[in-house]
């Protein structure tokens, strides 16, 4: 593995996440071998700091984010959020954190703010601060005006960017954020990514999986580059750019892999 | 446990049954107007009462009310799987909500429309012709095996949820916890059919045969026989749903 100067963990500064030699099999079907979706990962993210998952379509994003939410059981190895532990302290981590899946996962009959109400609600948070803090994310988002109207008539963009904010509502101190912008047209997206900066400066930690290098460039104080369930480089997207020698993070993962994050997607 | 969660989710499941009025329509009246036709059909036909002192729709009646409870299975599966489809439940998952907290509520939101059924359903069937002269205890014994029932139903949608891959899959997969149920212990008790050697297996079974001898009286005349099958229709539900859970609890992390 790659490790840039930047990836070594600062003592001054705790860790809000520490993965240590993660591992997620699956039994391989038809008598084929297992597939290793997660092989030996190891990291941490810091207090406050965007990281970034980067890598093509079933690399192991997705699944690193489902065993660290409780979605997902480790076949090996270890992980702690905000400092408890993924498999017995996962009642803990719920309090802390908040995901917005890949999926669109909102409920269609219930209007923007009914969804947004509901898992307001299911964080046991006051009426009147759900209804403020939506208030300000739907404004900022700009879906202020279509807070009443059935999610299913909804743009895909739209479904997007109130999943997001359903994400937001509890004002969580880690965020996951699991392909947020796939399926936004470039000017939804550069809307999002100013949104994700203005929540960065909260000092909130956020764990995002992409697979668009200028979104991890963008956004990431470090990313982690993965590739057939392993860390293949982890660093600020400076630093491993610097390097490797190369224009973007598609030439470190071409220069280490031979092969292209877009392919295969 | 926090009530308020569970509410939240009951609320929202409510909103759901209502989101598509013609749906709620057609399934909240689908007994009354099995109970309707069938009072009318066979309201005076005494073919399997020798004595002739229950007419065909007299016997088949309990039945219709416990099918109210049975469908339940259909809902359940369908919008459990469906919300994991759409990675709802990766996201509810993740939130405080409790395993217990979740399930218990879907039992007292699916438990809401097979009571608007019974109370439909036994409206019409007073109306052609079915008036029990039973006590308001016989009564509610009616209203707590339809409840023990549907907590047995919700359940089996449970367990239905976590075989299919998909809501339309679960859908067509609930009838195979559904129509056993209601072609040999449910519309036709099993004692008419020669089915009781492997009926007892079912909860409907239990259901349909002490609220029929409920209507009939026998809580004054054999109450051990209702409490008897009270007890075991408790016993499987408490198994039934118990399985389910552990089956959404196993999906849910794997």
């Amino acid at each position: 593995m790659v490790q840039s100067k930047e990836s070594v963990g600062s003592d001054l500064i705790g860790n809000s996440i520490e993965v240590q030699d993660l591992k997620k099999h699956y039994k391989g079907k038809r008598g084929m071998d297992d597939v290793k979706a997660v092989d030996g990962i190891s990291f941490q993210v810091r207090d406050g700091e965007f990281f970034g998952l980067l890598g093509p379509n079933g690399a192991g994003k997705t699944t690193t984010i489902s065993i660290l939410t409780g979605n997902s059981r480790p076949t090996d190895g270890s992980a702690t959020v905000g400092g408890y532990d993924v498999q017995s302290e996962l009642h803990n981590i719920k309090e802390i954190i908040s995901v917005c899946p890949q999926e669109f996962s909102l409920y269609k009959f219930l209007s923007g703010i009914e969804n947004i109400k509901f898992f307001g609600d299911l964080h046991s948070m006051p009426k009147k601060k759900i209804m403020e803090r939506a208030e300000k994310l739907l404004k900022l988002l700009g879906l202020y005006d279509a807070r009443k109207r059935n999610v299913k008539g909804y743009s895909g963009g739209m479904k997007r960017q109130l999943s997001l904010i359903v994400a937001l509502i509890n004002d969580p101190d880690i965020l996951f954020l699991d392909e947020p912008t796939v399926g936004m047209d470039a000017r939804a997206r550069r809307k999002v990514w100013e949104f994700l900066g203005d929540i960065k400066k909260q000092n909130k930690t956020i764990i995002l999986t992409t697979h668009y290098i200028e979104e991890a460039e963008a956004l990431c104080d470090r990313v982690a580059i993965i590739d057939y369930g392993k860390i293949i480089a982890i660093g600020s997207p400076k630093q491993l750019i610097e390097e490797h020698g190369v224009n973007d993070l598609e030439g470190v993962f071409l220069k280490i892999t031979g092969r292209r994050i877009l392919e295969g997607i | 446990m926090k009530i308020k969660r569970v509410f939240t989710v009951v609320k929202m499941e409510l909103k759901r049954m209502f989101s598509d009025p013609l749906s709620l329509i057609f399934t909240m009246l689908l007994v009354p107007v099995l109970i309707l036709l069938f009072g009318l059909m066979m309201g005076d036909s005494y073919g399997w009462d020798p004595t002739e002192t229950y007419s065909v729709f007299d016997i088949m009646f309990p039945g219709f009310l416990a099918y109210g409870s049975l469908l339940t299975i259909y809902d359940v599966a369908a919008s459990v799987a469906g919300e994991r489809e759409l990675g709802i439940q990766k996201r509810i998952n993740t939130t405080p909500l409790t395993s217990a907290e979740y399930i218990l509520a879907q039992m007292i939101s699916y438990t809401v429309k097979p009571l608007v059924q019974f109370a439909l359903g036994f409206g019409i069937g007073y109306a052609v012709g079915y008036r029990p002269t039973v006590g308001i205890v016989s009564y509610l014994l009616v209203i707590l095996f339809l409840v023990l029932l549907t907590f047995s139903s919700v359940g089996f949608g449970l367990i239905t949820s976590n075989m299919a891959k998909s809501a339309g899959a679960a859908g067509g997969l609930a009838f195979v916890f559904i129509v056993p149920q209601q072609l040999f212990a449910t519309f036709i008790p099993a004692a008419f059919m020669g089915a009781e050697s492997f009926a007892w297996i079912f909860p409907s079974y239990y259901a349909t045969e002490g609220i029929g001898w409920l209507f009939a009286g026998a809580l004054s005349t054999d109450p051990g026989y209702i409490l008897g099958k009270l007890s075991i229709l408790l016993a499987i539900s408490v198994v039934i749903y118990t399985i389910g859970i552990i089956l959404y609890e196993y999906k849910k992390k794997s």
